[in-house]
């Protein structure tokens, strides 16, 4: 196979880059990270006529090429062929917004400077259209000195043209270029004018607004429609999030079981078959059946992303997010945050103050991730009576709500506290564009899916996978003496840390079981009814519901209604998750946030866990 | 006037930008936006619950602002848009200039 080359898609944010790149490569593409960012770089293949392959790279939005956030970087590196693990593009495609012609013109005119082959793609023409707006091509590339095609990704029309105008240009053979030099030729001032100048030319006819956005908008932006519609959004997306997820996650659970079953069948008994069927299916199963309700989580995100709603979320959130000293921008990243804080802490990069995302960043686990529901679930069930209280409200449900609250107020105040303290520095700004509203193509979003859920189950079966087989052996020896009578988790090596960390956990009610079940969780929350189960010698059937019962009654007698309520408090500020603490490391190129994400929330963990155990106690619970 | 104070849906364009109220970077991602002096303007929604009700007993308090620059919807916080110094009167020059 011949590899001719790369080409780069580049253009403003909101021109339909994305959606270009998915019409071009369709479900060939690769998704992965920048080296040393977390900037995700997607990359696809095209099959040109004359039966060259180009590989085609899908840069983030940017205004221009002097950046102002890390994915703009990114964008700014790659282009002048800096970026560490990325060739130089032989060619980039530009693509421009065609009702936004002298906006998007402006950077399209600095990157035709750089001298690069280039082909300009003249997208969303039809929503040009719908907005009054008649263009005349020709006169642009005229103008512009390179080809340009109309296109309309979204449908899939224009392709052929551009494929053909990329075979023309792209070079024969991929040759190895000098880093680019910038120097300035020409001012920000001259580019603009001159942007204006062939856009004005290029406008054969244009009415002056853009009426269905401006419709829509009455009602989204509105003072008192616009956050009653978002709370209203919010309400459905969590209830989606539980309700619609149950069936299938029950079909995880029977898959597990029956493979579960299926190894217990085939192997011997002895140490390979507890490994295989209390390590690695046990615990990457435990993990892998959140798979629904991160997705449908991420389906909403993604919808709303290619609508255009996002944004107008992010401006209405603004007034909120300034009090506590973050920008609108946050609102997006903390939302994700509620089925992982894993991809929450990635979408930050879009934010351009450092300290706004640092900011971020650090408070992003304090939203209640899918990970803990297990944990409430089980602690809920058997201490929370289920009865209903104030006309009608089930008290179990309200102490869940209860829950996520406190995690959201807890957020709210640790930005301010953050903003005060260690992330201190003048106020960030809040200066986005809020794009058209569109309707978004459900191939596109399917794609964004099955992306995430691949990133999900690799991380399943690598980090997760290592450290539950690692817990396992922790949990397992070594092994009592016989007739010792004693159990074999306590005394296991996790059992003898356990005791070592009971000192510390005892004021805050915390019992040694609490503390061997804390140490397994610290790769993931969701792990500690496992270990709990583990720890209380319950014989685990196929049915995970009927361990969980089993569990919450074995607890209800063990445990007093104060620690039960610390171990749910401790849950809403723990950072208990490898992988959120490994991508902080990552986000933020030190091992210095990290650390001190992990020890402020531990501290919060514990004033938590204990304020409510001394509360409880002092209130004869 | 500021553009703060300018009536929703009133068209009209930018007179002056104090771009020393706020930072470079901050001016440069506006003026990327397509505000700059000459541009058409027209405020479209203000941000905050709060603020609309206190506004109906006369209090003034400022959220973010939606404007349409050009053909695209810019948000900004008040504190920049009251760096932004705007005229309901006819179109001056613009500032793209003759063909």
């Amino acid at each position: 196979m011949d590899h001719s080359g790369l080409i780069a898609l580049v253009g403003n944010p909101n021109a339909g880059k994305s959606a270009l790149f998915n019409a071009l490569t369709g479900a060939r593409q690769k998704v992965g990270n920048y080296p040393g960012v977390t900037v995700e770089r997607k990359a696809g293949r095209l099959a040109l006529s004359d039966g060259r392959h180009v590989d085609i790279v899908d840069l983030p939005g940017t205004y221009s090429l002097d950046p102002k956030s890390p994915d703009e970087t990114v964008t700014r590196n790659v282009v002048f062929g800096y970026q560490e693990g990325e060739r130089q593009p032989d060619m980039l495609v530009i693509v421009v917004d065609a009702a936004n012609l002298d906006n998007h013109l402006r950077f399209a005119l600095e990157l035709i400077a750089l001298g690069r082959p280039s082909v300009v793609a003249l997208n969303m023409v039809d929503l040009a259209t719908r907005d009054g707006l008649e263009l005349d091509a020709e006169r642009l590339s005229h103008d512009l000195g390179v080809p340009v095609i109309p296109t309309v990704a979204v449908r899939r029309r224009g392709l052929d043209h551009l494929r053909d105008a990329i075979e023309a240009a792209v070079p024969a053979h991929s040759a190895q270029r000098p880093v680019f030099v910038p120097h300035a030729e020409r001012s920000e001032a001259e580019l603009r004018r001159e942007a204006q100048r062939i856009a004005r030319r290029a406008i054969v006819s244009e009415t002056p607004s853009r009426r269905l956005t401006g419709a829509i908008d009455k009602v989204v932006l509105h003072p008192v429609s616009g956050p009653i519609l978002l709370l209203a959004l919010l309400f459905v997306i969590f209830q989606a999030v539980f309700s619609w997820s149950a069936a299938p996650v029950e079909m995880i659970e029977g898959l597990f079981a029956a493979l579960q079953s299926g190894v217990e069948a085939t192997l011997p008994k002895g140490f390979l078959r507890d490994l295989i069927v209390q390590g690695v299916i046990n615990g990457v199963g435990s993990v892998v059946v959140f798979l629904p309700q991160i997705l449908i989580l991420f389906f909403f995100i993604l919808m709303l992303e290619a609508t255009g709603y996002m944004t107008r979320a992010a401006f209405l959130m603004d007034g909120l997010m300034a009090k506590v000293g973050l920008s609108g921008r946050a609102f997006i990243p903390l939302l994700s945050s509620f089925a992982c804080a894993i991809p929450g802490i990635m979408a930050t990069r879009t934010i351009s103050d450092p300290k706004d995302r640092l900011t971020t960043i650090l408070i992003a686990p304090l939203m209640t991730c899918s990970a803990r529901l297990p944990v409430y679930a089980l602690i809920i069930a058997a201490f929370i009576p289920d009865r209903l209280v104030w006309g009608g409200i089930g008290l179990q449900g309200l102490v869940l709500f209860c829950l996520y609250l406190a995690g959201i107020v807890g957020a709210l105040i640790a930005a301010v506290v953050l903003r005060l303290t260690v992330t201190r520095g003048s106020q960030g700004s809040f200066l986005m564009e809020l794009p058209k509203y569109q309707m978004p193509l459900l191939r596109d979003v399917m794609l964004g899916l099955w992306q995430r859920a691949w990133i999900f189950l690799r991380r399943a079966g690598t980090i997760i996978f290592v450290t539950t087989i690692i817990l396992w052996v922790l949990l397992s020896f070594p092994k009592p003496p016989q007739g010792s009578g004693q159990s074999i988790v306590e005394y296991s090596a996790a059992g003898r840390i356990a005791s070592v960390l009971e000192p510390v956990l005892r004021p805050v009610g915390f019992n040694h079981e609490i503390a061997l079940a804390l140490i397994p969780a610290m790769a993931a929350r969701e792990v500690a009814v496992s270990a709990l189960a583990t720890a209380n010698a319950v014989e685990e059937g196929d049915d995970e519901d009927k361990t969980a019962q089993t569990l919450g009654e074995r607890l209800q007698g063990r445990w007093s209604l104060p620690t039960a309520l610390a171990f749910l408090a401790w849950f809403v500020f723990a950072p208990q998750c490898l992988s959120t603490i490994a991508v902080t490391r990552r986000e933020t190129n030190s091992w210095r946030w990290p650390a001190f994400m992990t020890g402020y929330l531990f501290v919060l963990a514990w004033l938590a866990a204990g304020a409510t155990y001394w509360t409880a106690i002092s209130a004869g619970l | 006037m500021l553009l703060t104070a300018l009536a929703p849906n009133k068209p009209a364009y930018v007179d002056r930008i104090d771009w020393a109220a706020m930072s470079d970077a901050d001016g440069k991602r506006l003026r990327e936006l397509g505000l700059c002096e000459g541009a058409s303007i027209e405020l479209l929604h203000r941000a905050g619950l709060l603020n609309w009700l206190l506004s109906r007993f006369g209090v003034t308090r400022r959220g973010a602002h939606a404007c349409r620059v050009g053909r695209m919807i810019v948000a900004m916080r008040a504190a920049h848009a009251a760096a932004v110094t705007v005229n309901t009167g006819p179109v001056a020059e613009d500032e793209a200039g003759p063909d």
